[in-house]
């Protein structure tokens, strides 16, 4: 028995030995022949606590071997051109290289022999990231939706879990549809989520308690739609839009998403009373959004082309010609009051459109996407992310994070050295949520995107992934509660003049 | 003759009946392996982490293996026969035995329109499938000989089923437990069991793993259910198999005297069910078959299916002109056929949209919403493969896409396993531009993308939508000006004729027929004699055979009285011409 288990050890160690990772000993060739990886996670900069950034090895090649070693110690192997690296090695490397360099070398086999790909290299912020990341996962479609989900990341780990699906309230002659969930100072005591059509509301969750809002009122053309939770006020400001859409026969965009009107308007969670904020007759205004002190709303508002033609029909034949400009009021939390309306960015006169505004934490800069015309670029593949300096009043695009397509729905991490956006740079379709660092010099660095575990599902997954929110801890409600929160009856707000 | 032999010759009977019926359905068959796709990582993100998980996937496994109705039709009998056998083997050989197979294909005869938008997975497979698993548990509880390890089989049965075969495994169990109940005597402890893991493990996996499934539909996991809620009668012959093969093992020893005449009756009443449940539905036929023809650019065999139809579906009818459009003679054509609108058969809530939608659009030039309602559907629904062919020729075709999305969809589609020679040709098209221009498809589609971008508040109903594209073209040429026409003739809009009808004259070349016709006609209407002369003259003068076959047009119409009377008449006599269409088909219903 005893010879047994000794020749059983004995063999194990064989195998583990045999199959252990080595680094080829013997290589061929210069180094000029660049190193392709998808997702492209070369010469980036990531936050030290972020999860394994695994990827596939594109170059030739039968068989492939990756070295990673950080400049202050620690070392990760992997094989295969699927690299996947183990969690707790990971996540050693990188504590041990926080505000270090990684250095990335690809050995690849070819007839017999090994050759050593350029190396690269990715720098480890000491900058954490916010743990957590909520989104919408759904395939690209247009009016019609059976599944779809609201769906959490932890960024530490790439643990994803579902937060909703709208299959829970499965009605095969109407749809559900929920969406702009938000949350307040990155904490999920108190968050918000629409659902539209069956069992339609706004659920609104503060600590243990959840009330599902009919927001639409009497005085207000809408119910709530995108939502800017104040952040020390229980106050929520939403615009409230009549949107449309119309689709292109043979225009590359497709479709055309429009607010015939729009107006912001303030829900207060302790009276459910919302009232008109911003509701000029000639003016779209849409996209609220608070500064960290509470003491701004900023927001995007576009002026009616021409008011005499127009009409829901010649706002569709004008499409191209709705100019959205950042606007900010202030706002004194004691009297509730708003200012006048203060232009912050004039895109109208560019004729370009400039939408959803969001400060930086620090307060110093506005972060939103530009783009050619009207209110939802993501459908634009000229859409790109630019900020302004607060202090000094300068605009400039963030070139190193934009691509040549579509970039928004863009939100800043609670430390403010993180921002997240979505995109649709990888094939034009599907939008996929990416990172980048934002360094003290307000410059963005090359973006990243959102890693999965397994490498390949990241393009198996024909699904968009979409309204990235940060927080820094989870949701802590179940899909059933949120189900059960949804099946409430919904109480109807008050419209105060 | 012997009970078993009854067996034998009853589901030799079976057999030969479905072989018949899969032969007269091949045409479902084929499109059900359209709508299918292999399994990968959006399925079950989508719609695969569900109780019942293993029957969608090894019924899209088994559709993805059955490229050919004739593949599908041997692997569906395979099933079937496989359920005979197990039935027998856990029933005893009996007719009984063949309850199962014989209502689940029922079930599956009764498959129509819904196939178009189905949401459930495999499912020419999965019941099956799941009734076969339901069986074999049995039949190991069967197997068992000591009561101690057939408590802990049942306790087995009654935990880990569920997740894999969903309501599957509670069937398995209640058949266990009755039987159990039968044939023991301290059986009674089953009754607990049966309570316990049929009434609370299911609840007890929803509560731990399956957190994200409707409360509502615990009981449903496996089954088809978000395609059957709003039409449930397609249901009973699924829930009286589930329902018999849990009655069957309790039923074993029952053995009756067979009369001569029971398995007589028995035959007749299969007989009677296999033709009640089967859905039959010439247009419903033709429309697959008019759509498999139009894949393969086989336009005669489109024309030949239209013929067989005296009162056809607008479905039908958009597939003729398109086939006539490919021909060349859709003007000359278009209204020789009966342009009526008999509703789709199906007492679903399908539109026409979502049965033709995207090859419809596709074959008239109009792509972008060919990959609208790809998506659509894919969403509402689910992907397929043949959703996915048309997202990857558009992507191709409109020139503009990224490379990178066209791969994603050749990807998709080279997952399955008969569909690697399809996406060779297309990503050879994306490596090599010069051999997609050598595409009949495509030099077609580049015929047709010569138009004014406009835009559609909504494409929701596709004939429509393309009459609006077409009849609203500022500058039509070559193809699409005879579109423009065709549009403008169906919409009886005399203004839009005749602007198309001078860019037509400016042309040159032969005016086809139907477009002479309504030249004639529009003139008369408009009571402009200088006109008339005109376009007589444009006709080939007034003895030519148009202007005087409506001159007798026109005089029989104003002498004619009694609207239906008329209306008969004139269709024997001029039921082919543009003059019929115009004067007695009143209204299409395009949805």
């Amino acid at each position: 028995m005893r010879r047994f288990c000794i020749g059983f050890l004995a063999l194990a160690a064989l195998l583990a030995v045999s199959c252990g990772v080595k680094v080829p000993s013997v290589t061929v060739g210069g180094e000029a022949e660049a190193a392709v990886i998808s997702p492209d996670y070369t010469d980036i900069v990531f936050p030290c606590n972020f999860q394994p950034l695994n990827f596939i090895i594109q170059n030739p090649g039968d068989k492939f071997i990756t070295r990673v070693s950080g400049v202050n110690g620690g070392e990760l192997l992997a094989k295969g051109a699927v690299v996947r690296f183990k969690l707790r090695d990971w996540q050693e490397l990188l504590e041990a290289n926080k505000d270090a360099d990684l250095t990335y070398t690809i050995y690849a086999r070819r007839n017999g022999q090994w050759t050593a790909l350029a190396s690269f290299r990715n720098h480890v912020s000491a900058d954490p990231i916010d743990e957590f990341l909520t989104y919408r996962l759904l395939a690209p479609s247009y009016e019609f939706y059976t599944a779809f989900q609201i769906r959490q990341r932890n960024l530490s780990t790439g643990k994803d879990r579902e937060v909703y699906n709208n299959r829970m309230h499965y009605n095969p002659k109407e749809q559900q549809c929920m969406n702009c969930h938000q949350f307040r100072n990155y904490r999920t005591e108190d968050w918000q989520m629409h659902v539209r059509q069956v069992l339609g509301g706004t659920l609104i969750i503060t600590g243990d308690e959840a009330r599902k809002v009919n927001l639409k009122t009497d005085g207000t053309i809408s119910a709530g739609v995108y939502p800017a939770w104040h952040p020390s006020e229980n106050l929520i400001a939403y615009s409230v839009n009549k949107t449309r859409q119309f689709f292109h026969e043979k225009n590359i965009h497709k479709v055309e998403v429009q607010d015939p009107a729009s107006d912001l308007i303030l829900y207060d969670i302790d009276r459910n009373e919302v009232r008109n904020i911003a509701s000029d007759p000639l003016a779209f205004e849409t996209f609220p959004s608070w500064t960290p002190d509470g003491r701004t709303l900023y927001f995007s508002s576009a002026q009616q082309p021409d008011v005499a033609q127009f009409s829901s029909d010649s706002i569709a034949i004008c499409y191209d010609q709705i100019y959205y400009d950042i606007v900010r009021m202030s706002f004194d939390p004691a009297t509730r009051e708003f200012g006048a309306p203060e232009t912050v960015y004039d895109a109208q006169s560019q004729e370009l459109s400039a939408l959803l505004p969001r400060i930086s934490p620090d307060g110093r800069y506005l972060l939103f996407s530009l783009g050619e015309y009207g209110t939802f670029h993501i459908w634009h593949r000229g859409s790109d992310l630019w900020v302004q300096d607060l202090a000094t009043g300068e605009s400039y695009p963030l070139a190193e994070a934009n691509s040549d397509d579509a970039d928004s729905y863009h939100n800043w991490a609670s430390g403010g050295r993180w921002i997240v956006f979505t995109s649709r740079r990888d094939d034009g379709l599907f939008t996929r949520t990416y990172f980048a660092y934002f360094d003290r010099d307000g410059q963005a660095h090359k973006a990243f995107m959102l890693p999965q575990s397994n490498p390949t599902e990241t393009y198996d997954r024909v699904l968009s992934y979409n309204v990235p929110e940060f927080t820094v801890e989870p949701i802590r409600q179940s899909v059933k509660t949120l189900s059960h929160y949804i099946s409430e009856p919904v109480v109807q707000a008050k419209y105060a003049e | 003759m012997k009970e078993r032999d009854w067996f034998r010759w009853g589901a030799g009977a079976l057999l030969a009946a479905a072989l018949v019926l899969l032969v007269l359905k091949d045409d479902v068959l084929a499109k059900m392996y359209a709508l299918s796709l292999w399994p990968d990582m959006t399925f079950y993100l989508t719609s695969g982490l569900q109780p019942g998980v293993l029957l969608p996937v090894l019924g899209s496994v088994l559709t993805q293996l059955s490229p050919l109705p004739v593949v599908a039709m041997v692997l569906v009998l395979g099933s079937l026969a496989a359920l005979m056998l197990l039935s027998s083997k856990v029933a005893g050989r009996n007719l009984r035995a063949l309850l199962p197979a014989l209502l689940v294909f029922c079930f599956l005869c009764g498959l129509d329109y819904a196939v178009y938008a189905m949401r459930a997975q495999g499912v020419l497979f999965s019941q099956t499938l799941g009734l076969c698993f339901a069986l074999l548990l049995i039949l190991g509880w069967q197997k068992l000989k000591n009561k101690a390890w057939k408590r802990v089989y049942t306790g087995f049965v009654g935990m880990f089923a569920y997740p894999l075969i969903g309501v599957y495994g509670i069937v398995a169990l209640l058949g266990i437990c009755l039987e159990a109940l039968v044939e023991e005597k301290r059986g009674w402890d089953y009754i607990l069991r049966l309570v316990v893991y049929g009434g609370m493990m299911p609840y007890v996996w929803a509560a731990g793993i399956f957190t994200h499934i409707d409360a509502r539909y615990t009981y449903f996991a496996g089954l088809p259910y978000m395609d059957f809620v709003d039409h449930g009668v397609r249901f009973v012959p699924l829930a009286l198999a589930l329902l018999s093969v849990a009655l069957l093992p309790a039923l074993r020893g029952w053995k009756p005297r067979t009369r001569a005449w029971q398995p007589v009756a028995a035959v007749l009443v299969a007989g009677a069910c296999l033709w009640g449940f089967s859905f039959r539905d010439l247009n419903f036929h033709l429309e697959l078959t008019m759509e498999r023809a139009a894949e393969k650019h086989d336009w005669k065999k489109v024309l030949k299916c239209a013929e067989r139809s005296d009162h056809p579906t607008r479905v039908i009818v958009m597939y003729r002109n398109i086939a006539l459009m490919y021909r060349g003679e859709l003007c000359d054509r278009m209204f020789t056929y009966p342009n009526e609108s008999i509703p789709i058969n199906t007492p679903s809530q399908i539109s026409q949209t979502e049965v033709c939608g995207v090859p419809v659009f596709f074959y008239n030039g109009l792509i972008n919403f060919s990959a609208r309602w790809g998506w659509e559907m894919s969403m509402m629904f689910q992907r397929t493969l043949e959703r996915y062919k048309y997202l990857a020729k558009v992507a191709l075709f409109t020139g503009k896409e990224k490379p990178a999305l066209i791969n994603t969809y050749l990807d998709i589609i080279g997952t399955c396993p008969f569909e690697r020679k399809w996406v060779e040709k297309y990503r050879g098209y994306l490596n090599d531009p010069s051999l997609l221009a050598q595409d009949e498809e495509y030099r077609m589609f580049r015929l047709l993308d010569n138009f004014e971008e406009n835009r559609h508040i909504s494409s929701a109903v596709v004939e429509n939508t393309l009459l609006s594209h077409f009849a609203e073209q500022p500058d039509p040429h070559g193809l699409m000006l005879q579109l423009a026409l065709a549009a403008a003739m169906t919409r009886k809009d005399i203004e839009t004729f005749w602007y198309y009808y001078d860019k037509l004259l400016a042309e040159g070349g032969k005016i086809p027929r139907h477009v002479g016709e309504a030249a004639i006609l529009f003139a008369y209407i408009d009571r402009n004699q200088q006109e008339i002369d005109a376009v007589a003259q444009d006709l080939g003068g007034v003895n030519s055979l148009t202007v005087q076959k409506f001159i007798q047009f026109s005089g029989e119409a104003s002498r004619a009285s009694g609207e239906e009377a008329v209306a008969q008449a004139f269709k024997e006599r001029y039921g082919d011409t543009y003059w019929y269409y115009s004067y007695f088909v009143k209204s299409l219903t395009t949805d």
